[in-house]
């Protein structure tokens, strides 16, 4: 439970029940967890949000390795529980290493990794860490995911960094059922 | 001059010419400066991302003055020279009085402030320190500005957060004819 109760239908505004239904769709006419169930305050603003998070998850042609790396690297930046809960076992299936993963929720030395781990994990790291990115790390990030990529994937964990401070500025409670440690906060 | 060009139209794959004329037409026919012709080397992303940023800047009913200093919490957390420079100026236009943009720049005590300004400083401030929100901060923010405009609110700060990630990553600097200081960073 959130510190907001759940948005059912009848609590929408007249003129919000068309996006309302929109965004319910697929889950039933409520959605009960995770950041769509605070979203939903705002029905056009989710209706809108939608297509964002459908571009930069599933339509977006980067490795979902990487993806999940940058979003692992943004919930461990961002304190949030609830995204690394989520995408920490999604991170570990897609092919981070175990130690990849630990390491960076820990906040430890960071294991070897490949070329392409280190770029997307260094350019991350540093603009959280320092709100700008080095000329060097810029670099490597370009050389290895190109523009296109390169504003995708920053798009995508200022995406997550959104959603973070939704779950956590309304405490949306972790699952019960969890298979990953908390992130030491 | 940013670290990438704007991409050139003619050398965009033809699947996503269509999304870039339409994103540049609903940022007003002129790609200008700014996060824009960064976002445009994803042009798919960037036409997805225009219809959200517009809802959350002239479709939303709190006032411009509030918006105006959602953004400038949100920026000043992130360190984000060019996003300051735009919205500083226009905060003040809007009538935010100048002793609170000028301490939220400079980091020092904020003077007295009307309810609803102080409910969402505190707000914000307290997610971009701590990552977390106290139950007292969270009840006035939530007791002002009610669920929906909250969550818009939030999302508004998110949205530029990842805006000052794409400005300062991919080194966008604020103009040379400035009217307003630099953030101390």
């Amino acid at each position: 439970m959130a510190r907001v109760p759940f948005v059912s239908r009848d609590m929408v505004p007249e003129e919000f029940r068309a996006a309302f239904d929109e965004v319910t769709a697929e889950t039933g006419g409520s959605i009960t967890n995770g950041p769509g169930s605070i979203t939903l305050n705002s029905p056009e603003f989710a209706r809108l949000r939608t297509p964002v998070t459908s571009y930069l998850r599933y339509q977006t042609t980067f490795p979902k390795r990487i993806q999940e790396l940058a979003i692992i690297a943004t919930a461990r930046a961002n304190d949030c529980q609830y995204v690394w809960n989520a995408h920490a076992p999604a991170g570990r299936r897609e092919g981070i290493s175990d130690a990849l993963v630990d390491a960076i929720r820990d906040k430890n030395p960071l294991p070897s990794m490949t070329a392409e781990e280190s770029a997307v994990v260094n350019y991350a790291q540093e603009y959280f860490a320092n709100h700008k990115v080095s000329q060097a790390t810029f670099k490597a990030a370009l050389d290895q995911f190109g523009a296109q990529y390169l504003v995708e994937l920053t798009a995508l964990m200022g995406h997550y960094a959104q959603t973070c401070f939704f779950l956590n500025a309304f405490e949306v409670s972790l699952p019960e059922e969890r298979t990953e440690a908390v992130l030491p906060v | 001059m940013a670290r990438i060009p704007p991409p050139s139209r003619d050398q965009l794959p033809a699947e996503f010419r269509d999304s870039y004329d339409q994103a540049v037409a609903n940022i007003g026919g002129q790609i200008g400066a700014g996060p824009w012709p960064v976002v445009l080397n994803s042009p798919e992303l960037a036409l997805r991302r225009i219809n959200l940023a517009d809802y959350l800047r002239k479709e939303t009913t709190f006032p411009k003055k509030i918006q105006e200093l959602a953004i400038l919490i949100a920026v000043r957390a992130m360190d984000c020279q060019y996003a300051w420079n735009a919205h500083a100026a226009t905060a003040r236009r809007e009538g935010l009085d100048g002793a609170i943009v000028d301490a939220i720049r400079d980091r020092t005590p904020m003077p007295a402030m009307p309810s609803e300004e102080e409910a969402l400083f505190n707000y914000g401030n307290e997610f971009y320190t701590t990552h977390k929100v106290s139950q007292a901060t969270f009840q006035k923010a939530l007791d002002q500005f009610g669920a929906q405009q909250l969550v818009e609110l939030t999302s508004l700060m998110g949205h530029y957060a990842q805006t000052s990630f794409i400005l300062n990553a991919f080194g966008v600097d604020a103009p040379e004819q400035r009217t307003e200081p630099l953030l101390p960073v």
